[in-house]
């Protein structure tokens, strides 16, 4: 059942990723051409100037930080299912109490995460010149878009589109007798019904308030400069930055995670570092080539010294064995 | 789904507000204060429902759909919360987690809807909030799934008090139909 479950729920999982991973690049890819920069902290106010990417960015952030009603929550629930399914097993507690304590700590920070690029990129007032002049992208860029979001969205809505197959597959490559989890998989499948109920009703509710508050209940809209203390005119500089909202947590994770505080009186900055690259890789190179810079005088290029080398070596390698003592 | 589940689902619903003033007063009681009515909530309440709505220019078409999704999101999350006594609205293995789910996504909205005013202060809250739930999200998780896991069932149904009452280690069948049997 636990190993069913988990290939089922990873499979999932992989066919998720692959749907919402490749909208977020096609998304970056949109921002990228539409605005002409691909600095996050150089844009801002997307949302009113690329709105169909904006759409799919949005499902795409949703999807992958694993929130119902969209597909990365499905996969997630399968995954958790699997987990609890294997509580009977020796030690499981402690397995199951670190897979929650990582699941709910990745679904946090990846909340942040996307909080962080959708509001940054999409919301507030443009911060730079290509910000403002960003236009939306052609249909061929958006259609690709809308096709991977619909597919989000489907597959969040009525989970046994993807579900069914998954489980099908692992059932196959685990060689499990159908007889003995054909009760649990009914009991999935009821489970399955239920979310797709509450992701179904979770979306009228959504479109049933909206409408009551935009259209039945509207009242007086005003259109006003947001409050900035008194100051006459608001500017993009006022906007709290990525690095700004990311601050709080990076105090308590930046260590881990490696990263560079750039802090002036006028401005604040964090850059990442390469932990493997920066931290482990180039200061070994960098010892490796000091080590071999240190035997260069040997390396003089001319031929009789390096066959001097090979007989000294020789010399000294005969010497050796014959003080060890050859058998 | 029975009727007193609904009827649980809308009495909760109207008790709400209720809490926040529960807690405020009695922090303010415990540090000799007098404190605002316990019903200052729905005062609140009351008065913004009469308010017209000011919008900021920065804002996006998304805006007006953002307390919509709080709100949305918090209700079908209170679906899922066995409030009269053994009664969910909807029941289903690891329904927790999507209790868990819905709560984000109305965190993730209000987020949003700090960002859409390109304003620092609102930006400084959604940081805050951000934070916060990055740190509480894994604790209640934990919680939630011991309850679920007490009880032996693995969904929000068979969490109530009862549940701590039994003893003996966890046993899950997340997939059984009857509360297991924990000796």
């Amino acid at each position: 059942m636990l190993a069913t479950l988990g290939i089922a729920g990873a499979l999932l999982h992989t066919a998720n990723h692959a749907l919402f991973k490749s909208l977020l690049f096609l998304g970056s890819g949109a921002i990228g051409r539409g605005s002409g920069t691909r600095d996050i902290d150089a844009l801002g106010g997307l949302a009113r100037r690329m709105p169909w990417t904006w759409g799919a960015f949005l499902i795409a952030s949703i999807a992958i930080v694993g929130l119902p009603p969209l597909n990365g929550f499905v996969s997630e629930w399968t995954i958790a299912l699997a987990l609890l399914a294997g509580l009977d097993a020796p030690g499981a507690v402690r397995t199951l109490t670190a897979g929650l304590v990582g699941l709910g700590l990745i679904g946090g920070l990846a909340l942040a995460c996307f909080t962080k690029v959708d509001g940054a990129m999409f919301l507030g007032e443009p911060r730079t010149r290509a910000a403002r002049d960003a236009r939306e992208v052609g249909a061929l860029m958006r259609g690709p878009m809308v096709a991977l979001a619909a597919a989000c969205v489907a597959l969040g809505l009525f989970l046994a589109l993807a579900l069914d197959p998954a489980l099908r597959v692992a059932t196959a490559l685990t060689s499990s007798s159908s007889a003995a989890l054909a009760p649990a998989l009914a009991a999935l499948a009821a489970g399955a019904t239920r979310v797709s109920w509450l992701a179904l009703l979770f979306v009228a509710m959504l479109l049933a308030a909206a409408l009551l508050r935009n259209g039945l209940l509207r009242r007086r809209i005003l259109v006003e400069e947001t409050w900035a203390c008194g100051y006459p005119v608001t500017t993009p500089r006022m906007q709290h930055t990525a690095a700004s909202f990311a601050a709080p947590l990076l105090a308590t994770f930046g260590r881990l995670a490696g990263l560079r505080v750039e802090r002036t009186a006028r401005s604040f900055a964090t850059r990442p570092v390469d932990l493997i690259l920066d931290r482990a890789a180039r200061p070994l190179w960098r010892r490796l080539n000091d080590g071999a810079a240190r035997l260069r005088w040997m390396q003089s290029g001319r031929l009789h010294e390096y066959l001097l080398y090979v007989l000294a070596t020789l010399a000294i390698l005969l010497v050796y064995l014959g003080a060890r003592g050859i058998r | 789904m029975s009727l007193s589940a609904l009827g649980a689902l809308l009495v909760t619903l109207a008790l709400a507000p209720a809490l926040p003033g529960i807690v405020q007063r009695t922090k303010a009681v415990l540090t000799g204060r007098r404190g605002a009515p316990l019903l200052q909530l729905y005062f609140d309440l009351w008065k913004l429902a009469r308010k017209g709505t000011v919008m900021s220019r920065s804002s996006s078409p998304l805006l007006p759909m953002l307390p919509a999704a709080v709100l949305a999101s918090t209700v079908a999350a209170a679906l899922l919360v066995p409030i009269a006594p053994g009664t969910g609205l909807l029941s289903f293995p690891g329904d927790f987690l999507a209790f868990l789910g819905l709560l984000g996504l109305a965190r993730y909205a209000l987020v949003l809807a700090a960002a859409e005013s390109g304003s620092s202060f609102e930006g400084m809250g959604a940081s805050r909030e951000a934070m916060i739930g990055a740190f509480a999200e894994p604790a209640l998780l934990l919680c939630v799934a011991c309850l679920a896991l007490v009880s032996g069932r693995a969904r929000c149904r068979g969490c109530s008090a009862r549940a701590w009452r039994r003893t003996g280690r966890p046993t899950c069948r997340p997939f059984s139909s009857s509360p297991a049997r924990c000796s």
